[in-house]
């Protein structure tokens, strides 16, 4: 979906501006390249609140939060701490100023001590020599006491658990003297139980005065966490409700938004004549049995991309979906299921061979097409042409290629054949793949895959980034696959998308299926993990 | 051959006293790498830097006949280098590995065509290698004092700037953002260190040590220069870094074991006769090389620890999306 293109109107007001926050950013905007990340956002934040900060993937949220922290200098609006303006030119003047960021990615040096993370870059400048580092534990440690977050401040970090880790982020926010905490997903790595944890000391820290932001799209722990909530979209704005005045589902929606449905709508007009429907489903082509990406034994510290125990069925002639927000595990599945990974326990099976560990190539040749997430890295090579991006995966065979020499016509010919199948606009087949444009690019990545006759296609993420236009030619080229008895597995973050192509649909959610009605409301929530941590417990 | 020429009683003490004296130019390079590694550049130039000190020192000597004024050209020759890596390495992201490599070149073909152009090809007077200075008292305890405190100035500097690197990675406020710049830069960013900043002086430190390394060869030892004077040795001080792991005193310590092989095969050469000998004189000079191949290539395999920087080599991008 293309951000931004048509961004509606505001459904809610900013809110009654306060009087006098602690911090207030006014009509905030930030574009990378052609891209708007931040489209005159406004955001308000209060002493002693937790604020959350909602939105889907790509809504601008950590932009948001990265222009407050410094790392990134806003192109337009203002910054007001204290009602004063400021400007940090780096992370450095806005730690002066009193605002600590704990990263989704964990910003810390693993090689180091704890007290030596903590005073990393502190004080810069100003002292050739480190302080001792056994004072500056012992009152990393005082503080941790104060706070409930306890860790051993001369352990490396290397050592510690992921929310020992995440500890140490907000200790070295404290220590540095932080009124302003900033969050950044800070649950996406906890296991549920470190979560209810976490959420217990903010609430203390905001008891102190602290203010916090936390940047989030899990809806249930915005409800228990959050005090205020501010819903993103497309880089703006949309509201500001108290959490007590408010439901998932309204949350849900205003995350979505109206913009999306009229999408969906398109998508359904388009596939309602050619759907035939899961009751036609022929014979299982993938199955999935108890499949883990790695061994589920261990609890807590496991990695957020990880998946465990998946079992599935794709029969012939129906999609299959797998909806969820980023860095639930897909990625990693896709990884498994295109033979790129190994998984650490569990079968795959096409139709009735085992094909558990086998290598892309053996993937290929059995008939599976793959249409990758990331279509630049792994979809293409951009150094050379679009007729030889379209053969490279059977340049050994023939008539492309034998033995050591590749025949050229051959490759044209395949080349010339599926740019007029596929419509992608460039002027020859021997053009470079680096000069297309992403609907295109994509376009030469479905060529390739579906030229051929399949019996199971991949596709992870197949609109991404793209515009309308293209987005109905990738929904048309799979469900027509569907159609002619191609079993599909869709991997996909883009509700449209799942409700546009899905025979049934299943969310991945913290590494796990559930299996959901084709009903927006239910997955949106599913994806958002609502009401969904009695099913996710038992796993860890 | 008269093996007692060489490890004899009476052999002992000049040998090991030789090994620290001819260890020093490759420790100072080697231990000023270790800490542009720590902070994450691959300084590959380091050659060149020598090189380019080498020929300051020289130069500045043979016009003012000041030794300390050529150690000071030294370390500014080792530094010009280092601005052009810092520059092309940080300042525009480049290809650290090509960046070295071609500063080595530059470095060596520069160095060479200056001689030429400004001596012909008469090579210049010698001039006199700087005196050992006796540490008094130190000087006189038997055995160790003849050792260690009866030594070129140029040598006790050394040891200083030596362990001096040590201390400041280990108790600096730099010495920590050195270490986190070159293992997590991103991370340091966040915390408000400029990783470019701290990578730049890393690179500069590292010409400042390896430009004097040059300057003690052709000052405090041979008195002249010639094309390509250091022969080497900067390559071998990378393959040192990575023999101690990254820690400035082991790297030290594997800068000793070259001087010692360096000293050892002079010492085996002279015993056995010298051009008389049978064997070829490019053999004894080959030794330490192999001896270092051979003792890094041991030392690496047998490693279990993953001491070297994790972000060593890699340009830091602000702001670019890492895994």
């Amino acid at each position: 979906m293309s951000i931004g293109a048509d961004r509606p109107a505001p459904g809610h007001g900013p809110g009654t501006p306060d009087p006098a926050p602690l911090v207030a950013m006014r009509g905030i905007t930030k574009t990378f390249g052609s891209v708007t990340a931040v489209a005159g956002a406004d955001f308000d934040l209060r002493s002693g609140e937790i604020h959350a900060l909602l939105g889907e993937n790509g809504a601008g949220k950590t932009t948001l939060m990265n222009l407050l922290y410094g790392l990134e200098q806003p192109d337009g609006g203002t910054i007001l701490i204290d009602g004063d303006p400021v400007s940090f030119r780096s992370a450095h003047d806005a730690i002066e100023a009193g605002i600590g960021m704990v990263h989704q990615h964990f910003q810390l040096v693993p090689r180091l001590s704890v007290a030596e993370n903590v005073i990393l870059g502190a004080g810069e400048g100003r002292r050739v020599r480190l302080p001792d580092l056994a004072e500056v534990a012992a009152a990393i440690e005082d503080l941790g006491q104060r706070y409930g977050l306890g860790v051993s401040a001369t352990s490396l970090v290397g050592d510690l658990s992921v929310g020992e880790q995440q500890r140490v982020e907000i200790l070295r926010a404290l220590y540095r003297g932080a009124r302003i905490l900033i969050l950044d997903e800070p649950t996406a790595t906890l296991s549920p139980v470190e979560i209810d944890h976490l959420i217990e000391q903010l609430r203390a820290m905001a008891g102190t005065g602290t203010a916090i932001v936390m940047i989030t799209h899990h809806l249930d722990e915005v409800m228990t966490a959050a005090d205020r909530i501010t819903v993103l979209r497309s880089g703006a704005n949309v509201a500001t409700v108290p959490a007590a005045a408010t439901s998932p589902l309204e949350l849900a929606r205003l995350m979505v938004g109206r913009e999306v449905t009229m999408l969906s709508e398109v998508g359904e007009a388009g596939e309602a004549g050619s759907r035939t429907g899961p009751a036609s489903a022929g014979p299982a082509v993938l199955t999935l049995e108890d499949l883990s990406s790695k061994s589920a034994a261990g609890t807590g510290g496991e990695h957020p991309r990880d998946f465990f125990n998946l079992s599935l069925e794709v029969r012939a002639s129906e999609i299959v979906t797998i909806a969820g927000v980023e860095g639930n595990g897909q990625a990693e599945l896709e990884a498994v299921l295109c033979g790129l990974s190994r998984p650490a326990s569990g079968k795959i099976r096409l139709g009735s061979t085992d094909v558990t560990g086998a290598t892309p190539r053996q993937l290929l040749d059995a008939g599976v097409g793959m249409i990758p997430a990331d279509r630049y890295r792994r979809g293409l090579i951009r150094g050379l042409s679009v007729a030889e991006n379209l053969v490279y995966d059977r340049i050994d065979k023939a008539p492309y290629g034998r033995r050591l020499w590749i025949d050229p016509k051959a490759v044209a010919a395949r080349g010339a054949d599926l740019v007029s199948r596929f419509s992608i606009a460039v002027r020859t087949p021997s053009t470079s793949a680096s000069t297309l444009s992403g609907g295109n690019a994509q376009k030469v990545v479905l060529a390739r895959a579906l030229g051929t006759d399949l019996q199971l296609l991949i596709a992870a993420q197949p609109t991404r980034g793209l515009d309308v236009g293209a987005i109905e030619f990738v929904w048309n080229q799979i469900s027509e696959q569907r159609d002619s008895g191609v079993a599909v597995l869709l991997i996909t973050t883009d509700l449209n998308e799942v409700t546009a192509l899905s025979d049934r649909c299943f969310v991945i959610y913290r590494g796990q299926l559930v299996e959901t009605p084709l009903d927006r409301e239910a997955i949106g929530l599913a994806m958002g993990g609502a009401g969904s941590r009695a099913e996710r417990a038992p796993a860890r | 051959m008269n093996w007692g020429a060489v490890f004899g009683a009476a052999a002992i003490i000049p040998l090991l006293n030789a090994s620290i004296r001819l260890a020093v130019p490759t420790g100072l390079a080697a231990v000023g790498e270790s800490l542009c590694q720590r902070a994450g550049v691959l300084n590959l130039s380091l050659e060149g830097m020598m090189l380019s000190g080498a020929y300051a020192a020289f130069l500045a000597t043979h016009y003012s006949g000041q030794p300390w004024l050529g150690v000071a050209a030294g370390i500014g020759g080792g530094m010009f280098i280092g601005v052009l890596m810092a520059l092309f390495s940080v300042a525009l992201k480049t290809e650290q590995v090509i960046n070295g490599i071609a500063l080595v070149l530059l470095a060596s073909g520069l160095t060479s065509f200056l001689h030429v152009r400004l001596f012909g090809v008469t090579a210049p007077e010698r001039f006199d290698p700087m005196a050992k200075l006796e540490i008094p008292l130190l000087g006189s305890i038997p055995g160790i004092g003849s050792v260690v405190f009866d030594q070129s100035p140029l040598v006790y500097l050394a040891v200083v700037l030596i362990v001096g690197v040590w201390w400041v990675l280990r108790y600096t406020r730099f010495g920590l953002a050195v270490r986190a710049a070159g293992d997590r830069p991103g991370a340091a960013d966040a915390a408000g260190i400029s990783v470019d900043r701290v990578r730049a002086a890393a690179i500069l430190a590292s010409g400042a040590m390896a430009g004097l390394g040059g300057a003690v060869l052709v000052v405090g030892q041979l008195g002249l220069f010639a094309q390509n004077v250091t022969a080497g040795r900067g390559w071998v001080a990378i393959a040192l870094v990575i023999f101690g792991r990254w820690s400035p005193l082991r790297v030290a310590a594997g800068a000793f074991l070259f001087g010692f092989t360096d000293a050892l095969q002079l010492r085996i050469q002279s015993a056995s006769g010298g051009i008389e000998s049978d064997i070829p004189f490019e053999f004894f000079q080959a030794l330490p090389y192999l001896v270092t191949i051979m003792v890094v290539v041991v030392a690496t395999a047998r490693a279990r620890d993953d001491a070297q920087p994790e972000s060593l080599g890699v340009p830091y991008i602000k702001g670019a999306r890492s895994s």
